[in-house]
């Protein structure tokens, strides 16, 4: 597979169809994996592929200049799906190097999301690696830790809630590493007017985690960059996942699924309301 | 200031003893992870765990500190300073370079203008570091002559675990002060092979080294050159590096009004935040790799030249904890040979 990707890549630069491909490239911490910028097909003799390769590298697209190729996993290309949607980039201006995979690792143990993929060949590609692989149902439930937290009393979830943001420095690594966090000024960093102050205390903690959560609604594709790049080991999955399943119940869109879709948050197409009585 | 030596049962009352009367701060499973937490029991401690996850800057100089607050009536405005409540604080189970942070610290917050706020803590408090059982794969602090997994730096006692008791190296007059006034739990120094020995293990076990010959000479002309620009192209800008970081000092100082109350917040910052550096009409470092740049210009040249000091300990936090693996010894070793 390494050795048809690196083809593939190198193809790509040397016809100058793209001026960069984002790929991974052996880390330099315990076995990780590290995001590798190649722009010439000499760089392109870096690349790995393996079980270590989790980041969602479609956080680099809207930050790149020119054309763009791209490795991405099939739960990378549900980011970079509703990238394009929100017209973030052109669909044009991206050449997608799909990759079957049947799994990542963090820390040697089976990423969270890759117990639930329905992805294992990404839903859309312009060049795949691998051969097809086919996602089965998972038998788990997704939303265990969700309902976990549904099933505590309002006391109970607020204490939870309090004391697990508490934690949080506000480092933002949780944003910077979000590939849909692409706004050029974030709500936290307005200083007038200031919608939440600087301090770190539960208050303000709590306020920009609620903040974020709802930004993320009918937006957030589940790859779990926000909660493996935490260094307080926030669970902050369970907030988006939160997210995910009241958007399925509610507007029965999910996301990262159909490019030509329009995501819940521009249409508002509510389940239960077909004569769009709610808000349009 | 003769070694001594202090049985393991003898610590603990030891620490008992002085959690009765001063605020003593020791490292404490939390959760998955160590932090430096106030304890009032010797049973909070977790002496030999993995390395704290905040520094130990944050027990001196807090993520968000208050410095006053206000109130305002009509066109009154009636300031209440805060204040310290001045009490003696002791720190237990501190890393090596944990301590050797603080005298880097202490040139800024003591160098033209004196923070009160920083200094006053300093001065209360001693600090009790102990020699790394475990060492990280991140660790690189040997690679700083004068750190390493048993150095003295920063520290007024340094213990070093030899089995049933901790060998105790006094090196400041501060640190004596604790023998002098619980002479009853320390016993006379023996054994000093064995702590040798095991200093010598502990320092063999930091396998991550940079070599730093050359950087400030590369970091002194190559503000302009490319390799900035490809160096930084991963990193994210968040500050997960520069918040755990125990040498990284900057801040912001706001107010936060409610109503008509409000305080004055010291908070941390972080050179990582475009924000950072957004004045009214302009931005001098536009983009991600000019604040990555600043970063590591600042550690290892602006640190320099100013203190005649590096802003590094190799603690291996920053490696750690990037989502992204940046790791300071790769990008040092990149300049080095540009």
């Amino acid at each position: 597979m390494i050795e048809d990707l690196k083809e593939k890549a190198k193809e790509l630069l040397t016809s100058k169809k793209v001026d960069v491909v984002i790929g991974y490239e052996a880390g330099t911490y315990k076995d990780y994996a590290s995001p590798s910028f190649a722009k010439t097909a000499k760089d392109v003799d870096r690349f790995v592929w393996n079980k270590n390769c989790v980041n969602n590298l479609a956080i680099y697209i809207t930050k790149a200049k020119g054309k763009v190729g791209i490795i991405a996993k099939g739960c990378d290309v549900k980011s970079i799906i509703g990238i394009i949607q929100e017209n973030q980039i052109n669909r044009e201006d991206v050449v997608i190097i799909g990759i079957a995979c049947d799994g990542v690792e963090i820390d040697g143990e089976k990423a969270d999301k890759c117990n639930f993929c329905d992805v294992h060949t990404p839903k859309i590609y312009d060049i795949l690696i691998g051969d097809k692989i086919e996602s089965k149902e998972s038998s788990q439930d997704k939303y265990k830790e969700v309902a976990e937290i549904e099933n505590k009393s309002p006391e109970e979830r607020w204490k939870y809630w309090k004391d697990t943001l508490s934690k949080c420095i506000r480092c933002y690594a949780c944003r910077q590493v979000c590939p849909l966090c692409y706004c050029d000024k974030c709500f936290v960093d307005t200083t007038v007017p200031q919608w939440i102050p600087m301090s770190v205390n539960e208050d303000n903690n709590m306020m920009f985690h609620m903040i974020r959560a709802y930004h993320m609604a009918s937006r957030c594709i589940g790859c779990g960059e926000c909660q493996r790049a935490c260094p307080m080991n926030i669970p902050l999955n369970i907030l988006s996942k939160k997210m995910t399943k009241e958007v399925e119940e509610m507007f029965g869109y999910t996301p990262g699924v159909d490019i030509e879709a329009k995501p819940a948050i521009q249409d508002f197409n509510k389940k239960e309301d077909p004569d769009k009585e709610f808000i349009m | 200031m003769a070694d001594k030596l202090i049985s393991k049962e003898d610590l603990n009352t030891l620490i008992d003893n002085l959690a009765k009367d001063i605020d003593v701060f020791a490292p404490v499973k939390k959760g998955d992870m160590y932090l430096y937490s106030k304890i009032s029991s010797s049973k909070d401690i977790s002496l030999n765990g993995k390395n704290t996850k905040k520094p130990l800057k944050e027990v001196f100089f807090g993520q968000s500190e208050e410095l006053i607050s206000f109130k305002t009536a009509k066109k009154e405005i009636e300031i209440i300073e805060s204040e310290e409540d001045g009490k003696k604080r002791v720190i237990i189970g501190s890393r090596p370079c944990d301590a050797a942070a603080l005298p880097i610290l202490d040139e800024v917050f003591g160098w033209d203008y004196k923070d009160s706020f920083y200094l006053d803590k300093r001065e209360r408090t001693t600090i009790i570091s102990i020699t790394c059982n475990e060492v990280e794969e991140s660790c690189f602090c040997t690679s700083f002559g004068n750190i390493s997994p048993s150095s003295k730096e920063g520290s007024d006692l340094l213990l070093t675990d030899i089995g049933e008791s901790f060998y105790v190296e006094v090196v400041t007059d501060k640190g004596d002060a604790i023998i002098e006034g619980n002479s009853n739990l320390f016993k006379k120094a023996e054994n000093i092979s064995q702590k040798d020995k095991r200093q010598k293990e502990a320092v063999e076990k930091v396998k991550r080294r940079v070599e730093l010959e050359g950087l400030k000479e590369k970091l002194d002309i190559n503000f302009e050159d490319p390799i900035w620009k490809e160096i930084s192209q991963k990193c994210l800008g968040c500050a997960a590096c520069t918040y755990l970081c125990p040498t990284c000092h900057c801040f912001d100082i706001q107010d936060e009004m409610k109503k008509s109350t409000g305080k004055r917040v010291r908070n941390w910052d972080s050179c990582a935040f475009g924000h950072f550096t957004q004045m009214p009409g302009h931005q001098p470092r536009t983009e991600q790799f000019q604040r990555f740049r600043q970063r590591v210009i600042h550690k290892f040249k602006y640190y320099v030249d100013k203190f005649n000091k590096t802003a590094c300990v190799g603690c291996g936090r920053c490696i750690e904890n990037c989502p992204v693996n940046m790791d300071i010894t790769k990008v040092i070793e990149k300049i080095v040979s540009s």
